[in-house]
């Protein structure tokens, strides 16, 4: 809980100190408050206890600290990589910043609720700043179109959600997980509403998650949205919207595994096989990364299809390696600044700027799941862990991983290639700021080393 | 048991056991439904019938209707009617709390002003940022 | 320091000089290239010397598992016994010794740091394999070898006029060696499936357990499938045409790779798998007959020769053909004793011919040489001293290793012995007429060479005069028991000690009034030789022919057997056609096919898969009700 008020103060003053107008300002009290929170989240690691202990809608267990304090740090990447795109806009810097933390807050409620009620506070908490950062380039009609298109999408989600809360409410009579998981142990005869309202759950987490079908929504948002928020939905938002499912289905709906398994694991081949196909064709960079993942959000729902005593952790590894990729390649984008966010613009990247041409590189490589790096040993350990229950699932993944490494490597030879002479597409200068390449260098470091993470655990 | 029913079937054969309760609902269902349908259908049928131009247009208030209806608003109207409806909720919410403020005591006063303190920081905010000036 | 820590020393030297002359050996001067190279691997041998005074029992030291599952586990283990010790100290002793001639040999060649790079890495490929503690790192350093015997004798690629030639001769080494891999390679897949384990011990200890019983077939598959595997890098028939055409490198290399170190990989692997090949008495046979056919081809090949590398290569070829017999019959200790003794005359000849070519200004052609003994007496001498070695005679090393061999050979069959007597006999010719041509007679040569004849510098007459000792004394190493009753067969009694199987294995004595009349047969026909080649070539002057007079078995022995030509007829022509109409049809109409078909429908299935992406929001909503409709009826289909 501690964690939890800092967060929300510290954006709360980030809010206010934006009419201060200094943005050096802001972002140092954000990443400090930021830094807070992940202090209370690790004392809360070694000593389990909390003052608001009475309260019983969120619990600060490890499985929510590790979430969290993931998701804390890739706000921080992302709001140093974002920096100068904020600070831009004098007058909304603070509200951009401000906005990502709330964000971040419903995200971490979404890892440690303990009641349906929370979880979706959580929920709305988490999506409405984005739908509002999505459109934060008013000028961009392309923002507009995304904002609006993931407003009127999520409300239809959350709509679904809620029904389907109601529906298991109406089945169980109660709205915390635990108590739900004892009623279905003990039920001698579940009633159908209850499964109804598990699909309509389903339903709104695939979608907050982008799987097929619920993932239309993505590559439109991922696309118009400014490139901080496309790296804020896929990095922090998945995590989030994963944890929940992840919880969620553990422990709620546990005793029904052998009834959404099937579904799921249906789903997840449909999304890995849309995710990587639709991904082959495409020119603009961030739709390629909407795409991409798209399919690793396939991968990622193994986990949940095979359900060991090490599913969380996988899943917590997978898009711990995912999330460090993703925003190396955003922020690469970010560098890049094509207008029309062609991946044509990366060519000459890698000898025009080695450096970024190295991490863009390396984060490809890390997605398509390249030893040693860190993207690797997360796809190992989904895999290895699945493999003896569900071999026939993991020849599809491996067959996607395959479909997978063409547009990765066709990227990555855009960037090493010479610098076009063609004058069609005009040579971007590659500027970089001192934050940007500091979120580069942790990404790096992290795609390269992170697979040392599996000694610790 | 419920298995191999079908989908409405088996909503109906699960509320089964308590169906005798709707009934009544259903039947004002019924009643609400027949008197709107009554009403539409017989209503034109038994009254005289006069008509003109000015009555069948669509808006008639004595000003003739002019200009296409959508045209842009000021963004300001928005804002400031979904200020309203914040600060309104907030309203509402302090019924039930005057309701039981003997009830929650001190506990909830605390709660109450907690309630109110973020919104009057959202109220700051609001003032600060200049969304309530009307002209800038 | 003890032997665990001193082991992985000795592999760490050569890896070292590797990579510092690999990757900053541009930016060193030439004497610091080739000094550091030298001088790791000197630094190799003596640790491996103090190492063998130390050692009384097989000391394994584990450096990092490689693979471990729970039906195989795959170690970079070292072994170090008496075998794997000896063989380190020849490979660091008489490398280190090739590596100091070289910086002499090398040392107006633009590649002096590749070359020394890379014979810094053949050493340290040739140490895992002998030092590795499993067939794994046996065959990992097997592979090693190869690939740096490509580079090495490919080196000269870019020379204008031999060059592509040189690469050839590389790929045909390269492939040729493959072949033999590959039969390793099953073997050693064989070895996984019966013992369950790669490691040297483990299998020795099942197979010498009472209770073994002997799966003959499968036995019979794994040796034979090693020996395939031996005659590729051993160059043993079918496999050996590619030894005499590798001499197109450097002659160090020839001297280190081809003569020394490298061939012998072979015998190492039948050595070490000993307990193996005593339970599949049918290879044993096999082996026997193979190296007897290939120490009498190649002898006889190499009577015609006029290039003096080729003559020594296809002495190699013979030599090992005689190592091989001598692992048929079971002689394990002679063989080694042979190696060692083979490796410091043939090393100290090829060294020597380095010399020769060295100062003829990189002629090669013995008709075109002559007389040279005033000009280089250095070379000379020690060359001379190479040739009475490897022809057997008296009291020189070669004398002791090819005898106990031949009494052995004596021991299991007459006929044998003596088809062996006349292989040796062969040797003896053909190495004579070689020496006498060199440096007797009238020197045959241009002008031009005569004016630059020279002795070779310091730094190369050292290791040959190192050498020539070596050749004439490395015969007390295993002095049979005729000379030395106490001290006799010192080797043998070196390998009982703690190499696995050898002290199974017991070789009978012949009496000694045998051994005394086989020695006595083999000095005189080696004396005999020798005078008559004397009068042949110093006293008649004799010449070679040219190509084009040479008539009857001379003119088959010039073309090497035709063996060239049997295989370009017998392999390659069939397997070009079949690679002609393997790529017209399976290529081009199945593979690409498959190939490009896959790739189109992924295209294609991406294409179609992308206009579901419409931009409409509403169709977006539409997808997600249809998806929650499907659910729910998959629900309703569920129960």
């Amino acid at each position: 809980m501690l964690a939890l008020i800092i967060l929300f103060l510290t954006a709360l003053v980030t809010l206010f100190v934006g009419f201060a107008k200094k943005p050096l300002l802001t972002l140092s009290l954000s990443v400090l408050g930021l830094l807070g929170t992940a202090a209370a989240l690790i004392c809360q690691w070694y000593h389990p206890s909390d003052f608001l202990s009475s309260y019983e809608g969120v619990n600060m267990d490890g499985f929510a600290i590790l979430f969290s304090l993931v998701a804390i740090i890739f706000t921080i990447l992302i709001i140093f990589s974002g920096f100068e795109q904020f600070k831009s806009r004098l007058d909304h810097t603070a509200d951009y910043i401000g906005l990502l933390i709330f964000s971040l807050f419903g995200a971490i409620v979404m890892v440690s609720f303990q009641d349906m009620f929370m979880f979706f506070l959580g929920l709305e908490i988490l999506s409405i700043p984005i739908y509002v950062m999505a459109g934060a380039r008013k000028d961009d009609p392309l923002s507009s179109e995304s904002s609006l298109k993931y407003f009127i999408t999520g409300a239809f989600a959350t709509g679904i959600l809620l029904f389907g809360i109601a529906w298991l409410y109406g089945a169980t009579g109660t709205f915390k997980i635990y108590e739900i998981q004892q009623f279905f142990m003990e039920a001698e005869q579940i009633s159908s509403l209850a499964y109804v309202g598990l699909l309509f759950i389903l339903s709104a987490f695939l979608f907050k998650i982008g799987a097929a079908p619920f993932h239309f929504w993505s590559p439109d948002v991922y696309d118009g949205a400014p490139a901080p928020v496309t790296g804020f939905m896929a990095a922090v938002v998945k995590l989030g919207a994963f944890g929940a499912f992840i919880k969620l289905f553990t422990i709620a709906f546990s005793e029904l595994y052998d009834f959404w398994m099937p579904a799921l694991t249906f789903l997840a081949i449909l999304t890995m096989f849309v995710g990587n196909l639709s991904a082959i064709r495409q020119v603009r960079f961030k739709r390629l990364l909407a795409y991409s993942s798209i399919a690793h959000v396939g991968y990622s729902l193994i986990t949940m299809v095979v359900l060991t005593n090490n599913s969380a952790l996988n899943l917590w590894y997978y898009l711990f390696s995912y999330g460090f990729a993703t925003i190396a390649l955003i922020t690469v984008q970010m560098i890049v600044n094509d207008r029309e966010d062609r991946i044509e613009a990366f060519k000459g990247l890698g000898r025009a700027n080695p450096f970024v041409g190295f991490v863009a590189v390396v984060a490809l490589l890390a997605l398509a799941g390249v030893p040693p790096l860190m993207g690797f040993f997360g796809k190992f350990l989904i895999f290895a862990d699945a493999i003896s229950q569900n071999p026939a699932l993991i020849a599809v993944a491996l067959l996607n991983s395959g479909i997978g490494i063409f547009y990765y490597l066709r990227t990555v030879i855009v960037i090493l290639q010479k610098p076009g002479v063609d004058n069609e597409i005009e040579q971007s200068e590659f500027k970089t700021t001192p934050l940007q390449l500091i979120v580069l260098g942790i990404c790096v470091l992290a795609m390269l080393f992170g697979g040392g993470l599996l000694m610790v655990h | 048991m419920l298995r191999s029913a079908n989908f409405v079937g088996l909503l109906y054969l699960n509320l089964m056991s308590d169906v005798q309760d709707y009934i009544p609902i259903v039947l004002q269902s019924l009643v609400v439904l027949a008197f709107v349908v009554g009403t539409l259908v017989f209503a034109p049928k038994l009254g005289p019938k006069l008509s003109s131009a000015k009555k069948d247009a669509n808006w008639e208030c004595g000003i003739e209707a002019d200009g296409n209806a959508r045209f842009p608003i000021s963004v300001r109207y928005f804002v400031i009617a979904i200020l309203f409806v914040l600060f309104d909720v907030e309203v509402i919410f302090f019924y039930p709390y005057a309701v039981n403020f003997q009830a929650l005591q001190l506990e909830g006063l605390m709660a109450v002003l907690i309630f109110v303190g973020f919104f009057l920081t959202g109220f700051i905010y609001v003032l600060k940022k200049g969304a309530l000036e009307w002209e800038k | 320091m003890s032997v665990e820590q001193l082991l992985p020393l000795v592999l760490l030297l050569p890896l070292i000089g590797g990579f510092i002359n690999g990757v900053f050996g541009n930016k060193l001067p030439k004497v610091v290239v080739g000094s550091l190279a030298t001088l790791l691997v000197a630094g190799s041998f003596f640790i491996a010397l103090s190492i063998f005074f130390q050692l009384d029992q097989a000391v394994e030291v584990k450096l990092f598992s490689i693979i471990s599952l729970p039906d195989l586990t795959l170690n970079a283990k070292l072994l170090a016994d008496n075998l794997s010790i000896w063989m380190t100290l020849i490979i660091t002793g008489i490398g280190s010794l090739i590596h100091l001639f070289s910086m002499g040999y090398m040392s107006h060649d633009p590649g002096y740091r590749k070359f020394f790079t890379y014979l810094n890495l053949f050493i340290f490929s040739m140490l895992i394999l002998v030092l590795g503690s499993n067939y794994f790192m046996l065959f990992f350093g097997w592979e090693g070898v190869g690939i740096c015997s490509y580079l090495l004798i490919g080196f000269h690629y870019a020379d204008e006029q031999k060059g592509f030639l040189n690469g050839i001769a590389a790929r045909k080494a390269f492939i040729m060696n493959r072949v033999g891999d590959l039969g390793l390679l099953i073997g050693l897949f064989l070895l996984l499936m019966q013992f369950g384990t790669l490691e040297y011990s483990e299998i020795a200890a099942v197979v010498t357990a009472e209770d073994f019983v002997n799966p003959t077939w499968m036995m019979f598959g794994i040796t034979m499938c090693l020996f395939i595997g031996a005659t590729g890098k051993s160059a043993q028939i079918p496999l050996f045409t590619w030894l005499p055409d590798a001499m197109a490198g450097p002659t160090p290399v020839s001297a280190l790779i081809h003569a020394a170190t490298m061939v012998t990989a072979g015998i190492f692997l039948t050595v070490r798998s000993n307990y193996l090949f005593e339970l599949a008495p049918d290879t044993q046979k096999v082996m026997l007959y193979i190296g007897l056919a290939t120490s009498l081809v190649a002898a006889f090949i190499a009577m015609r020769q006029n290039d003096i590398k080729k003559v020594l290569a296809y002495s190699t070829v013979s030599q090992l053909g005689l190592l091989f017999v001598a692992l048929g019959l079971g002689a394990y200790t002679a063989a080694m004793f042979h190696v060692t003794t083979h490796a410091f005359f043939k090393a100290l000849l090829f060294l020597g011919s380095g010399s020769v070519i060295h100062a003829m200004s990189d002629e090669q052609d013995i008709r075109k040489m002559g007389g040279l003994k005033k000009y280089i007496p250095v070379t000379h001498w020690t060359f001379l001293i190479g040739t009475l070695a490897i022809t057997g005679f008296p009291l020189l090393s070669g004398f002791y290793s090819k005898d106990e061999i031949l009494g052995y050979a004596f021991a299991e069959s007459i006929p044998l012995y003596l088809i062996l007597m006349f292989s040796v006999l062969l040797t003896a010719i053909y190495m004579f007429r070689m020496y006498f041509l060199v440096f007797h007679g009238e020197f045959r040569g241009s002008d031009h060479q005569k004016h630059h004849l020279h002795e070779s510098p310091a730094n190369m007459t050292v290791p040959l005069i190192i050498l020539a000792i070596l050749s004439v004394f490395g015969g007390v190493l295993n002095l049979p028991g005729l000379f030395l009753h106490d001290q006799a067969h010192y080797m043998t009694h070196l390998y009982e000690h703690n190499v696995a199987g050898m002290n199974l294995i017991h070789m009978e004595h012949l009496p000694s009034n045998t051994i005394m009349v086989l020695m006595a047969v083999a000095v005189i026909s080696c004396l005999a030789v020798l005078a008559i080649s004397y009068q042949v070539y110093v006293k008649k002057k004799s010449l070679p022919k040219e190509d084009a007079q040479l008539t009857g078995w001379e003119k088959v022995s010039a073309n090497k057997l035709y063996f060239d030509e049997i295989y370009t007829a017998l392999f390659v022509k069939p397997i070009e056609w079949l690679s002609e109409k393997g790529y017209r049809f399976f290529e081009i109409v199945f593979l690409n096919g498959i190939v490009f078909g896959v790739a189109k429908g992924f295209e294609t299935a991406g294409e179609v898969v992308k206009k579901w992406e419409s931009g409409r929001v509403n169709w977006y909503v539409l997808w997600m009700v249809s998806g929650i409709v499907g659910l729910i009826i998959y629900y309703l289909v569920k129960f």
